[in-house]
This record gives C-alpha cells, structure tokens and sequence, in this order.
C-alpha cells in the first residue's frame, strides 16, 4: 500500500511529466501561423494595378483650396459613436514645421480633443509601428511627436490613462518602440506603451455587415477601450497600393499575412468591426515609394501635414488625392469601404477646414 | 569551521551558483548590456576553451578566463563539480534518496577520460562535435532551446485561461508582459525543431543519476575528466589526520565513492573526490580534513592507512592510441560524408559565420539561440552533416533574421559567428531565397499576395513585383502581381519565408547562398 503522502507525491511527480512533457510537445507545433486559419474567401481576381510611381511630384504639395463650406447633407454614419450632425467640418488638415503643433492644430479644427475624449476615459493610441530597423527620420513608423501631442492632449481632456500599442512584423516590439523614438516620446508625457500580448487575442465575430470576414482573433482591449485613436503615418505598399488608416488597423489582428489574398475586402471588414473615435494621418514625412518598409532616406517626402477625421474612409480618400495624387475609387479598400457604409469616399462633398501651425 | 559548516558553506555556494548560472542564462537577450560577461561560465569552461583555441589554431581572447580555471583545478582539484557546475547542483538535487554507494563498474570511470582523449585529439584535427558533451553546453542549449520555449507555453496558456476570469491577476500578467516580454522571456512563442530531443538527453543524463549518483560526473563528464587529471596533483586533499576506526561512515555518504575504507585504512580518489565535504560531518572522530599541500598527517606511525590516494582508474598507453585512432576515424568519416562534399541546400548559417572555419569553432552553446528574438537559431539535426550535429543552423520557415539585429554575433563566446556591426550583419549573405512558381499564390492560383516584397527589408528590395496578364481558370482575363527575387540583392534573411501565409513549406525559400561574380 502506499502512504498517502507517497500517493501525493508521486500523482504530482506524473502531473508535472505530464505538463514538462506536453509543453515540450506543443513547442514542436510545425507553424506557428497555422492555427485559426479562417476559410479563405471566394476568389477575389480583381486586377491590381502597377505600383505606385517614383514620386517626385511628391515634393510639398500645395492644398488645392476646397470648395465652400459644403455641409455634407448624406452623412448617414451610422457606424460612428458620435452623432455625424456634430462633424463640421468633416477633415482637418494641418500644415507646419511643428508636428506637434499641425496636430494639435488638426485636432483643434474638428472642435479639439474634448469632442473624442471624455474625462475619464480609457484610450488607446494605435500607431503604425512595423519594424525595429530605422528611426523616424525614414518614415517607416509614425512620428513620435505627433504620438506625444496626442498623448498630451487626451490626458488634458481628463482621460484615465492613454496607452499606445502596435505589433511589428519584424522584430521585438521592446525594439521597435525603442528605435522608433515612439517610447521615449510618449512616456515623457506620461502615457504607456503596452506590448501587446498573446493572452489578449481572441476569437472575435465579426459584424453582419463584414462581407469575408466573419472570425479572427482580435485584441480584445482594443474592442474595450472607450477611445481608439488610430495614428498611421502615409505609406505607399504593393498590394493595397496606400497603407493609411484603414490598413492601419491590421496591426491589431494575429497572422496579418493570412489576410492577403483578399485584402482589400478584410482591410474594410475589419473596420466594421473596429470603428476608431478618431484618425490622425501623420504625413509629417511621407514614406513614397518602396513602402511598407523603406530604409532609404531617398524614398521620404518632408510633407509637413498631419489630417484628422472621425471617418477613416473619408480620411483615406482624402490622403490618397492630397499626398499621392490618386484617384481614392482606386484604392480597393477604400471603395469597399464606401459601397459598405463604414464611410464616405466622396470627400469633395465635405466640408475640409485647412489650418496652418 | 567545523565540519558541518564545511559542508552548509558548500551547499549555498552551489545554489548561489546554479541561481547566478540560470540568471545570466535569462539575462542573456539582445540589447542587455551586462557588467558581467552574459557567457561567464562558457568562458571560464578549460574544455571548451582549449577546445576551441586548438580546433580553430587561435588564441581567442575572451576565453582566456579559463586559465583562471586551470589554476584554480590546479589548487582546488574537483571542487568545480562539488561547488560551482550548474549541472553538477542539478545532479545533486534531483536525486534517489537511498543509493549512494551505488556503483557502475569502476572501469566505467575511464569513460570519461577517452571521451576528453577523443574530444583533443579532434579537437587538433580541426574537429569539435564531442563539445555537446560539455556539461556547460549541455545545460545551455537544453536551457535556451527546450526550456525556456515550453516554459513560455506554460506561462502564455496559463495568461490565456485566466485572462478573462481573474482580473486580480491582470497586475503579475502586466508584469509578465510589460517587463519581461521580449528580455527574459521570448518576444514572441519560440519553435524549437530538436527541443524534445534535447530534453530527453538531458533527462537521460538526470535518469543516470538512478543507476548510481552524479552517474554523469563520474563517468562521463569530459570537464570533470579535465579536473579529475588536474586533481591528481592538486594542492588541496582530503586526508586522514589521525587514526580512525574503520567505521566506514563517509564511505556510506560519498556521493561518488572516493573513499574506501578497508581494514588497512583510509583512502581517497582525488580524481573522484568532488570536494563535497559531505564527509566531514559524517565522520564520528573528526579524522578527515580537507589540508593544502603536501604536508604529512599530525599522526606517524602508520602512514599507509593515512592520506594514502588511490586510483582505480589506469590509463594506459593503449587508451591514448585507441582514443587518438577514433578521433582520426571519426573525423575521417566526417569528412568523406556527404555534408562535406556538398553543402547541404538548406545549410543557412547565422550571419557572418558561412566562410568563418564555422564547425572549427562552434561549440555548440546554444548562447545564439538563446539571444535570437526570433527563434530562427536552432540546433540542426544533420543539414551540416553528422560532424555539425546541434551546431546552429537558421529554420527560416520557424523564424527569420531580423534586419535590425545583430546579437548572436555579439554574444558567441569563440567568435565562430563573428561580431559584425549591424551595418556589416545588413550586407552579410546569409542564404538566398527562390521561388516556387508551382505554389506561389500569384504564380499558380491567380490570386493577390504581396507577403514576401511586403516584408522585405532590403530598401531596394530583393523582391520586386510583375504585374502580369493572365488567364484564370475560369477563362477570365486577370491580372496578377508575381514576386520575383533579385539573388544579387536578397542577404538570406528568411522573412519572406517565415511570412508566406502557405501552409507547410513556404512558397519561397532561403536556400544555402550561391555567390556568383558581378553580372557583365
């Protein structure tokens, strides 16, 4: 017989092989991106057009004066959290050395912070942070002063805390928000960076609305938080041909290349499910050719912009005219978006107020 | 200090020991700059310094610590196994209870000293594959490519389940993840080819452990035969300081059974004797001492049955031949393997290290995959041959070589992955990577994905996109984008292959590089 200690001690001695050994058996998994592989959607032949130019005609680009004021009657946003009446004007655009101040000038021109962030909330900032290679000076990452200024504002309008986050695909985050200047800027003016972790994701349905796209894993703080301000910086990238806001949001979902062969019609599903408060455009520096990951000073525009909008269909459309002289009907994802209601693409019917800082 | 203080003295240097070896071990990652060498134990290891310094026919620097460690053998004899080997404490901790006197056949012990005869005579031969028998490599590769990846599996399933259910956690699960995600622990789950195979030889040294105590110190241990040759002459010794009564007590507690106490009296192996002291304690009459130099017993009279040293252990001649004769055999067919004519295709070095006399220097350490933050550094299986078995190798489909980073060349402690800067490690060719046409999704299934061109680092890009017109299947006219890798420009990275969304093998791969003159 045994003692029942013995019985203890040795159940526990099995339990932990056990454990050791399933572990160890769960390392060997072969990939680690194929679990959670959602059926892939009906063949989406679409023709993609040729990459984007070489842009020299990217050189400070002069803001065509808009049209007067018109106050955008179809704004039926029923997606948005706040009432569309409340959104004169519809985009904010800044021009300026300052990065700091072009934001806070933008922000200002939609009717400033206080109008997306209630005391007491709880926001997360949503930069694009890709990779752990370069500075800020190459365009690759959104700018740590516009991150800051925002940082700053929120906390002024009394939010709780203010968190910033984004997956790289390459590299350590720990690296990434170190190299990109976007950690030392941020926790200067006291917000957090968060490295978002595997625990968080989960299995997420995805709205009616959503035409491929019906589960993913998700980050789930992103879907709790009372604000989400999605900060990308202007990329030009081979497939959806512009990485803006909407593309931005990839950055929060697991195995982001599985979502490639329709991404256009996912980049828009994902934004029925993630409807950000807010959307700044960093365009401080323009990242024109060879995007998403650039590396060469060559291929950056000084374009001393930053554009804000509650809609980030419209904010894309408008982008893509301003910075990258494009037609936003061309973008895929931006005319799925548009033929879906998340927002509007028809952004010479909106009324666009242009500061200077 | 009395005896029993002796031996408590050396119990806490042991834990302090084993603690300090597996803290430099999560300390090492990339960018930690620590005051004290990450490799400590690596370099201050006589087999793997010597070792390497003689395969590779150079002084290397940083491992020039271990004459520190030939002196200290010189002085202390085997007190490293007894006091300071991490794996040596393991040995002591996780062990049966009841069986101390429990012996293999005292030939075995000889076992030990071929493998190191073996080892240096490869060693002159340019050849280090044995150096996965150093207890410190042993440790550190099960540690770094085993461990630390299941114990990340542990903690994230853990984080997982509890997440939803137990906000009171969310403060140690922000500690785990703000603080610890990406230094100690890996950035992201690591997936190691060969970690069940590590784990079971570890575990199979541990389970030795029940055919007699520290089974692997005594006969197989090629650094404790290093020390146990050292011990011999050592300056401190254990003795008999004056007459005992035969009772035989520390005999009984003798973890490797150095002493032997028969009728004509007391006698130690000091090839054998781990300088435990658990002896000192035992003893009812307080006659063992542990003394420096040669100096006689306070006792006369019968100086056979004091301080007498044995040795049980006769290397002769025909050992040192045998040993020499295999290593040239092995090391011959090493050479007339196939490894050896042809590089393997999927022999992907860490950067830097393909034309660096790379298996003369590599000792296997695992330090590499330890600090790799993509998991890409594994030990290999047989892509460089039997003669490179768990030298490092890149599994670009289990990770890739980030463009940003350039630790493993910082950190290997024989320069075998040479410390490039990270410009250097940038234009360093790694591999190159190829496309197969027949799997490709815009190749073969008409359908977007820009993965690969995506994630390549190059600014230029070493992939580039056609845009062509095609006919689909359905007999529509399509136009796709298909990649198509630049070979002048792509370094080998792998990113494209660990990112392509196909399932299995990716539809783009990072081969052995093919250097090839300057086109025109």
């Amino acid at each position: 017989m045994l003692s029942r200690r013995e019985f203890l001690r040795r159940s526990f001695l099995y339990m932990l092989t056990m454990a050791g050994g399933s572990a160890l058996a769960a390392c060997n998994a072969p990939s680690p991106t194929a679990d959670n592989r959602p059926p892939t959607a009906a063949p989406t032949l679409a023709p993609t057009a040729t990459r984007v130019p070489p842009t020299a005609t990217l050189a400070p680009t002069p803001i065509a004066p808009t049209s007067a004021p018109t106050l955008a009657p179809t704004a039926t946003m029923t997606a948005t959290p706040i009432p569309p009446t409340a959104f004169d004007p519809y985009i904010a655009v800044a021009r300026g050395a300052n990065p700091g101040a072009i934001t806070r000038a933008a922000i200002d021109a939609l009717g400033g912070i206080k109008r997306f962030v209630k005391p007491g909330n709880d926001v997360i900032l949503k930069p694009n942070i890709c990779n752990a290679a370069y500075g800020p000076e190459f365009a690759t990452t959104t700018n740590p002063e516009v991150l800051a200024e925002l940082v700053k504002m929120c906390l002024e309008a009394g939010a709780k805390r203010v968190r910033v986050m984004d997956q790289p695909f390459a590299g350590t985050a720990v690296e990434a928000y170190k190299k990109s200047g976007i950690r030392e800027a941020v926790e200067k003016v006291g917000g957090q960076m968060e490295i978002m972790a595997a625990m968080k994701y989960a299995d997420t349905d995805f709205p009616k609305s959503a035409r491929d796209l019906k589960k993913w894993k998700v980050y789930q703080d992103i879907l709790k938080a009372d604000v989400v301000i999605n900060v990308p910086i202007a990329k030009t990238h081979d497939v959806a041909k512009l990485t803006l806001a909407m593309k931005g949001l990839m950055g929060v979902i697991t195995d982001p290349p599985a979502f490639h062969s329709a991404l256009d019609q996912r980049i828009a599903d994902l934004n029925t499910l993630i409807k950000p408060t807010l959307n700044v455009i960093d365009a401080v520096r323009t990242l024109a050719v060879k995007g998403p990951t650039g590396g060469s000073l060559d291929f950056v525009v000084k374009t001393n912009l930053v554009m804000a909008s509650h809609d980030p269909v419209a904010l894309d459309a408008y982008a893509t005219k301003l910075l990258f002289l494009k037609k936003p009907e061309e973008i895929a994802y931006i005319k799925h978006g548009a033929a879906m209601g998340i927002g509007r693409m028809d952004v010479d019917k909106v009324r666009i107020k242009e500061v200077t800082a | 200090m009395t005896p029993s203080r002796w031996r408590r003295a050396r119990q806490i240097v042991q834990i302090l020991s084993a603690i300090f070896f597996f803290a430099l071990a999560f300390l090492t990652y990339r960018g930690f700059e620590s005051p004290i060498p990450l490799d400590l134990y690596l370099r201050v290891d006589p087999l793997v310094a010597f070792g390497a310094m003689l395969a590779a026919r150079a002084v290397i620097a940083a491992l020039l610590l271990a004459l520190a460690a030939v002196a200290f053998g010189f002085i202390f004899g085997r007190a490293w196994c007894g006091w300071l080997c991490p794996l040596g404490a393991l040995l002591d901790w996780i062990s049966p209870r009841a069986w101390r006197t429990a012996e293999a056949h005292k030939t075995w012990k000889r076992v030990k000293y071929v493998l190191l005869f073996v080892i240096f005579f490869a060693a002159l031969l340019g050849n280090l594959s044995l150096m996965i028998l150093d207890p410190i490599t042993l440790l550190n590769r099960t540690f770094s490519s085993a461990f630390v990846p299941a114990l990340n599996i542990v903690i994230v399933s853990v984080e997982t389940a509890l997440y939803p259910v137990a906000p009171p956690l969310h403060p140690l699960f922000d500690l785990i993840e703000q603080n610890w995600r990406g230094t100690l622990l890996p950035a992201h789950q690591t997936f190691y080819q060969l970690g069940w195979m590590l784990a079971l030889v570890f575990g199979g040294v541990i389970a030795l452990n029940w055919i007699a105590p520290r089974f692997w110190c005594r006969y197989l241990c090629p650094l404790g035969a290093v020390y146990a040759l050292q011990a011999k002459i050592s300056w401190l010794k254990p003795r008999a300081v004056k007459d005992c009564s035969h009772c035989a007590a520390c005999m009984r507690v003798c973890p490797t059974n150095a002493i032997t106490v028969t009728q004509d009296g007391f006698s130690v192996d000091p090839a054998e004797c781990v300088v435990c002291m658990d002896c000192l304690p035992a003893c009812p009459e307080s006659v063992i001492a542990f003394q420096f130099g040669g100096q006689r017993s306070a006792v006369s009279g019968q100086p056979s049955a004091i301080s007498s040293q044995r040795s049980d252990v006769d290397l002769t001649r025909r050992h040192l031949i045998g040993s020499a004769l295999a290593s040239v055999g092995a090391v011959a067919l090493f050479r007339s393997a196939p490894s050896a004519a042809r590089d393997d295709a999927w022999l992907v070095r860490p950067p830097g290290a393909q034309d660096n006399n790379f298996l003369a220097k590599c000792i296997r350490c695992a330090e590499c995959s330890k600090i790799c933050p993509t998991g890409v550094l594994q030990p290999s299986l047989f892509e460089a041959g039997v003669e490179g078995f768990w030298s490092p190798i890149l599994y670009t489909r289990l990770g890739y070589c980030d463009y940003s980073c350039n630790a493993c060349g910082q950190i290997c402690p024989t320069g075998a992955i040479p410390p490039l800067t990270l410009e250097q490690k940038r234009q360093s060719i790694i591999g190159t990577a190829y496309i197969d046409e027949n799997r490709c999704i815009p190749w073969a299934s008409y359908r977007p994905c820009v993965v690969c061109e995506e994630m390549c680092p190059i600014p230029d890009k070493a992939i580039r996109l056609d845009a062509v017109d095609v006919i689909a299947p359905d007999g529509k006219k399509v136009q796709v984008q298909r990649p198509r890798v630049i070979p002048d420009l792509c370094i080998g990275c792998g990113i494209c292959e660990y990112k392509c969304p196909l399932t299995g093998p990716a539809a783009i791969r990072v081969y052995t590089p093919m250097p090839l003159p300057p086109l025109g």
